[in-house]
């Protein structure tokens, strides 16, 4: 025997689906890091850039950081890093 | 950062990639670029994270080089009706395998128990309540209710429910890092006003735990929701680290009654006689057991050394410079400390001072290098005392529970500011 039930999750919000962004070749591009403010991020965030700088030629890297590991970064801070970066490295979680 | 036309790649630890996924996903990115090193980060040495960033960095280049992914569908409407188990045994199978449970026994959802439920709470059953993260899901007041069925409620909980919905959903109370942090936070409903009582709610004798309907059914309901129409699995995105037990439930009343100051909703200009929900993002509550003192200071000099603990994420993280702490006095303690004519707000004051710490001793704590402080907190010698928050009125202050000489602290999980609403129409 089987009942009808009505499930629990319900609709996702109808979000405007996002176009990636095509990665641009490094040469002359700045980089930038967003910091999760996590312990040991930003150390391990630099030293990726700066492989990535020394691999392909990229022009700079700027470090970014949120307010803390909790909260989302705020949408200045967003604008602020997308007129200055052609790149972002950021991090999620521990 | 894609949105805003940059291309961007995610640094996260094997343990996370599930939910570093599942983020970019809920913000609308069908594959994000993702590059993956081995969990843990913390904790370790210099040799250690060049390590790890030596062996991510083939991971990096090949996110970098993938092309971007076709644009995501939106997604569309899940069907509301499913078929089950009829048999009660198989039933809780079937919830248990779909993982849309918290684990214990549910009540079968069918279109009639909801459609009651949808009417208890005096709202249409297509009214929007809000989006709940991090999945984005749209919490009709029907929606809602299925998960309130399956949590066992009654219908005349439903306003209390609705309302403590819609107060997490804030943006002060940041419920997208509460479902989705390490802390083990949960958010506490507290209930105030003459609707307590009329819903047989517990505010005396072991509030906190088993035995009251109302109690124990609501604060599952809230859970079911988090869980369901929230998407906060535990271990994929809800990733606390030892999960609670105030995961399952966490609801009580207010004991107005035995409050020497009345009821707390007052100070936020709330008329003493309403009914209102506070919702607080916080930790389960830790003992305060006081047998020796009857004087204001004695009482809160004993829950002071509970509350200003080394790890709680207080002391370091704040929702845009806004913290709290709370403390939920036992009837007899609130006695004794009002004894002598002290007020609630300077109880506050007292507990502001007797909280703060010196400098020197926060250095060892396990966040001191994630501090979101103020520079004038930063400026100061090692030798002078920092609150874990910012004013008095920040230190949270009321009254549940029986007889006995027992409290609760409640640290928060730091990051969130706690809500109170008035529960429309009653």
């Amino acid at each position: 025997m089987m009942i009808k039930v009505l499930e629990p999750l319900g609709q996702v919000q109808k979000l405007v689906p996002v176009q990636m962004n095509e990665v641009p070749p490094l040469t002359g591009k700045r980089l930038a890091i967003l910091d999760n403010v996590k312990p040991n991020f930003q150390r391990l965030a630099m030293l990726s850039a700066e492989k990535l700088k020394d691999e392909f030629g990229a022009a700079s890297i700027t470090h970014f950081h949120k307010e803390n590991a909790a909260v989302g970064a705020a949408p200045e801070l967003l604008d602020e890093i997308a007129r200055s970066a052609d790149l972002v490295l950021t991090g999620s979680a521990d | 950062m894609e949105r805003r036309g940059v291309p961007t790649v995610v640094l996260t630890s094997s343990a996370f990639y599930a939910k570093a996924l599942y983020d970019g996903r809920s913000l609308g990115l069908p594959e994000p670029r993702i590059a993956v090193f081995k969990h843990p980060l913390g904790g370790l040495n210099d040799a250690q994270v060049i390590e790890r960033a030596d062996a991510m960095y083939q991971s990096l280049r090949d996110a970098l080089a993938r092309p971007p992914a076709p644009l995501a569908k939106p997604p569309g409407v899940i069907a509301q009706l499913v078929t089950a188990p009829s048999d009660a045994l198989e039933l809780q199978g079937w919830y248990a395998e779909k993982r849309w449970s918290d684990g214990l026994p549910v009540i079968a959802p069918t279109p009639e128990a909801v459609a009651r439920m949808v009417a208890g709470a005096r709202r249409a059953g297509n009214d929007v309540v809000g989006i709940v993260p991090p999945r984005g899901g749209v919490a009709t007041v029907e929606q809602i209710a299925v998960n309130a069925v399956m949590a066992g409620c009654r219908p005349q909980h439903m306003p209390v429910i609705l309302t403590a919905i819609e107060a997490m959903l804030e943006p002060q109370f940041n419920l997208a890092a509460i479902q989705a942090t390490t802390h083990p936070v949960a958010p506490l409903v507290i209930v105030h006003g003459p609707i307590a009582k009329e819903l047989g709610m517990n505010s005396g004798a072991g509030t906190f735990g088993p035995n009251s309907l109302a109690n124990a059914t609501i604060g599952r309901a809230i859970r079911l929701i988090l869980l369901n129409i929230g998407g906060a699995l535990p271990g994929d995105v809800d990733r606390s680290t030892q999960g609670s037990p105030s995961k399952y439930g966490f609801c009580i009343a207010e004991n107005i009654e035995a409050s020497p100051w009345g009821s707390f909703i007052t100070d936020r200009g709330f008329a003493a006689d309403a009914n209102a929900v506070t919702v607080y993002g916080a930790e389960p509550p830790h003992n305060i057991n006081d047998h020796e003192h009857g004087d204001p200071e004695g009482v809160l000099r004993v829950a002071a050394d509970t509350l200003k603990g080394l790890g709680h994420n207080t002391w370091f993280l704040a929702w845009r410079g806004q913290k709290e702490l709370m403390l939920i006095l036992g009837p007899e303690h609130a006695s004794s400390v009002a004894s002598t004519g002290w007020t609630r707000q300077k109880v506050q004051e007292f507990l502001f001072t007797a909280i703060s710490r010196r400098r020197e001793e926060l250095v060892p704590g396990g966040m001191y290098g994630m501090r979101d402080w103020p520079d004038e907190l930063n400026q100061r010698p090692m030798n002078t005392l920092i609150p874990p928050v910012p004013s008095p009125k920040d230190v949270l202050v009321l009254v549940a529970g029986g007889a006995g000489k027992h409290s609760a602290a409640l640290p928060s999980f730091g990051p969130t500011v706690s809500v109170t609403r008035q529960i429309p129409g009653s």
